[in-house]
C-alpha cells in the first residue's frame, strides 16, 4: 500500500471493512462520538481511506440535495414537480437541500419559516412528493402531508390543518392534527405551540398534537415535555395522552385512533367513525395512559404494535382468515397488562365481530372462556429473521346489539403479562369492492 | 460590515452559491450532518462579519473554507470541555485535501446527473428510495428482505461507483467547459 506519510499504516482487509462500516454509520447519522474518533484516526493514517471518505461524503450530500431530480430516471412515474422558494439560484447547486436549509437557518431565522421537503402527499393537491422549499405557513384543507425538515425532524399533518413556522424552531399549530418525530441526535428539537400548550419531544421521540377548542397531546415514543398556559411543565411518556383547556384543566384521552400507515391519527369524527368501537373506558391507575386503535391494523405482515419489529402471521402458515383480515386492532395501554383487576369497557356503534388475541401460553381467564369461543386460529408475532416471539389464540364472539358494551378483564400476569389485543370488525362488512378500495388506500400510502 | 450595496450583493450571491460546498467540506471534517449544520451557521455568521476583508478577485470557496475549518476546530474545542476529544490532525489533513478541488463543484454536479442515469435499474431504485423518498436503511432492508448491514454496504458500493463514474466523466465535461 503506497503512502506518503510516516503515519500511514498498512491496513488489513479487516481494517478497511471496519473503516467502511464506520463511514456508513457516520453517513447515516448513527455514529457515536467514539466511532467518529475511530474513523478519524483510521482516515488520518491512510490516504486511501481519506479519499474514500471524501468521496462518500460528497456523493451522499449531492444525492440528498438532488433528490427531486430522480423522478426523471424512474420511468413508470411522472417527474416530480419542482417548486423552490428561490428558483433562480437553487438549480445551480447540486446540494440544493443543504443550500436552502443553510440559507433558511441564516437568513430566515430572524423572520421564521423552515425549509422542508415533502416525503409523502396524499390527497393534498398543492403538494407533491419530492417538492422542497421554505415554508412560513402551511394550510392543508384536505389530505395528509409528511414533511422532512432540515434537522431530520419528520412532521405529519392531517387536514384540516394550519401551522406556521416561527423563529427558534417553533411550529405554531392553529388548528388540526400534527405529528412530530424528533431525530435521534436532536440538540435543539422543534417545539409545537398551540393556544393551550407548548410541547417539546425528547430525542428519538414521537408525539402528536391536536389543536381545537382544547389541545390534545399524545406521546407515541420516548417522552415529551408539556407546558400549559400557567407555565407548569410536566412530562408525558410513550403511551400517555392528555387534553388541556384554555384554563389549563387536564382531561383524559382514553383512546387514540390511528391509520395503520401511521400517517393519520386523530379524534376527528372522520376517523373515529371508521371503527365500530364508539368508546373505551377503564379502571387504569394511570389516568394518562391511552389505548390505541389502528384502523385496518389486523393484517398479515404488519407490525404488531407501533414501531415494533415483529409482525403478524398465522402460526401454522395457513392463509390469514378473511373474516379477521382488515379488522381494527385495539392495543390496550401497556399498564393494562400489569393490572390484576383491570376492567376494560368497550362500546360499539353497530353489530360487530369482536376477537380477543390472547397469549397462547397464558392461562385463559373466566371472562374469556365464558363469553368468547376459541376460533382455532393461531397467530404469531415474528421478527424479520422469521423467529416467532409470541403466539396468540384468537377467541371470537359476535356482538349483535346496537350500542352494546361489555367488559374485558385482566390477562394472567404469571406469564409475563404480554397482554392481549382486540380485533373488531363490523358484522355487516362492506362488499368485496369496498374492501379492495380499502386495500388500495393502504398501498397508495406506502 | 461596511460594504457598498453592490459589493454586498456580490458577496451574498457568492455565499449562497458556496453553501453546498462549505456544507460538504464541514461534513467531511465533523462526520455528522447535524453538527455540520450548526458549524455552517456559525461559519456564515463569521463570513458576514469578515465580508469587507474578502477580495472579490480571489476564489471565494478557498477563502470560506479557511473560516469553516476554524469554526470546526472551535466547535471541537467546545466539545473538548465535555471530554470529547477529536483528532485535530484529521481535521488538518482532510481539510487540506478537500480544499484541493474546491472549484469543480458544478462539473461534479453535471457528471453526477449522468452517472445516476447510467446506474443499473435496481441500484437506481435503491438510491431513489433512500435519497428521494427518505426511506431509512431499516425500511429498505425490510423491503429488500436483506439485513440492514447488507443494505448499508450496498449503498456504500453504489456511492463508490458513482464517485468513480463522476471522476471518469469529469475529464470529458471539463473539455466541454473549456470551449
Amino acid at each position: 500500500m503506497k503512502s506518503n506519510s510516516h503515519l500511514t499504516i498498512q491496513l488489513s482487509s479487516q481494517g478497511f471493512d471496519e473503516a467502511r462500516a464506520l463511514m456508513q454509520c457516520a453517513l447515516e447519522g448513527s455514529a457515536s462520538w467514539a466511532q467518529r474518533q475511530r474513523l478519524a484516526k483510521l482516515v488520518c493514517e491512510n490516504p486511501e481511506l481519506r479519499t474514500q471518505w471524501l468521496e462518500q461524503v460528497r456523493i451522499d450530500s449531492l444525492l440528498r440535495a438532488n433528490a427531486d431530480g430522480f423522478a426523471q430516471y424512474n420511468k413508470p412515474h411522472a417527474p416530480a414537480k419542482k417548486s423552490f422558494a428561490f428558483p433562480t439560484w437553487a438549480k445551480w447547486s447540486a446540494a440544493a437541500a443543504a443550500l436552502l436549509l443553510s440559507i433558511s437557518v441564516w437568513f430566515f431565522q430572524q423572520n421564521g419559516g423552515a425549509h422542508m421537503r415533502v416525503l409523502q402527499s396524499a390527497n393534498a393537491s398543492e403538494f407533491t412528493t419530492g417538492q422542497s422549499g421554505n415554508f412560513e405557513k402551511i394550510v392543508l384543507p384536505e389530505g395528509n402531508l409528511r414533511l422532512s425538515m432540515n434537522d431530520g425532524t419528520i412532521l405529519s399533518l392531517t387536514a384540516p390543518a394550519c401551522v406556521s413556522f416561527e423563529k427558534n424552531k417553533v411550529a405554531f399549530l392553529e388548528k388540526g392534527t400534527l405529528m412530530l418525530e424528533t431525530p435521534k441526535n436532536a440538540s435543539n428539537p422543534w417545539r409545537v405551540q398551540t393556544r393551550q400548550a407548548n410541547v417539546r419531544g425528547a430525542a428519538n421521540g414521537v408525539f402528536g398534537v391536536y389543536a381545537g377548542d382544547k389541545t390534545d397531546i399524545a406521546v407515541f415514543a420516548e417522552s415529551a415535555t408539556v407546558s400549559n398556559v400557567n407555565g407548569d411543565d410536566f412530562q408525558l411518556h410513550a403511551g400517555e395522552a392528555i387534553g388541556l383547556s384554555d384554563q389549563a384543566e387536564a382531561s383524559r384521552i382514553a383512546c387514540i385512533v390511528r391509520d395503520i400507515n401511521d400517517v393519520e391519527w386523530a379524534w376527528s369524527p372522520a376517523l373515529t367513525q371508521a371503527t365500530v368501537i364508539s368508546g373505551v373506558s377503564d379502571n387504569l391507575s394511570n389516568a394518562e395512559a391511552f389505548h390505541r386503535i389502528a384502523i385496518g391494523g389486523m393484517r398479515e405482515g404488519v407490525p404488531i404494535s407501533y414501531r415494533a419489529d415483529r409482525y403478524w402471521f398465522t402460526s401454522d402458515g395457513k392463509e390469514f382468515p378473511s373474516w379477521l383480515e382488515n379488522s381494527d386492532l385495539l392495543e390496550p395501554a401497556a399498564q393494562a397488562s400489569k393490572q390484576n383487576d383491570l376492567l376494560l369497557n368497550l362500546s360499539f356503534s353497530q353489530p360487530a365481530l369482536v376477537c380477543v388475541l390472547f397469549p397462547l401460553s397464558a392461562e385463559k381467564p373466566n371472562w374469556l372462556k365464558e363469553s368468547f369461543e376459541d376460533s382455532g386460529v393461531r397467530l404469531c408475532a415474528r421478527d424479520i429473521n422469521g423467529n416467532t416471539t409470541e403466539t396468540f389464540a384468537v377467541w371470537k364472539k359476535n356482538v349483535t346489539e346496537i350500542d352494546a358494551s361489555f367488559y374485558l378483564g385482566p390477562a394472567d400476569k404469571s406469564k409475563g403479562g404480554i397482554g392481549y389485543r382486540v380485533a373488531t370488525k363490523a358484522l355487516f362488512y362492506p362488499s368485496v369492492a369496498a374492501n379492495q378500495s380499502l386495500k388500495n388506500k393502504h398501498s397508495s400510502l406506502n | 460590515m461596511s460594504l457598498d450595496q453592490e459589493a454586498q450583493q456580490i458577496f451574498a450571491d457568492r455565499l449562497k452559491s458556496a453553501q453546498p460546498q462549505i456544507y460538504v467540506y464541514i461534513c467531511a471534517l465533523i462526520m455528522n450532518a447535524n453538527d455540520a449544520l450548526d458549524i455552517l451557521q456559525e461559519t456564515n455568521s463569521v463570513l458576514w462579519k469578515k465580508a469587507e476583508r474578502y477580495d472579490p478577485n480571489k476564489p471565494f470557496i478557498a477563502w470560506a473554507y479557511r473560516f469553516a475549518r476554524f469554526q470546526t476546530m472551535a466547535f471541537l474545542k467546545r466539545r473538548k470541555r465535555d471530554r470529547l476529544v477529536f483528532n485535530s490532525e484529521f481535521i488538518a489533513q482532510t481539510g487540506e485535501y478537500a480544499e484541493q478541488d474546491a472549484n469543480i463543484h458544478e462539473r461534479r454536479l453535471k457528471a453526477m446527473e449522468l452517472c445516476v442515469a447510467a446506474l443499473p435499474e435496481n441500484q437506481r431504485l435503491v438510491i431513489e428510495a433512500k435519497y428521494y423518498r427518505g426511506e431509512g436503511v431499516a425500511l429498505l432492508a425490510q423491503k429488500l428482505k436483506k439485513e440492514p448491514n447488507t443494505v448499508s454496504a450496498l449503498l456504500y458500493r453504489i456511492r463508490a461507483a458513482l464517485a468513480k463514474c463522476i471522476q471518469t466523466r469529469l475529464a470529458a465535461i471539463s473539455e466541454e467547459y473549456s470551449h
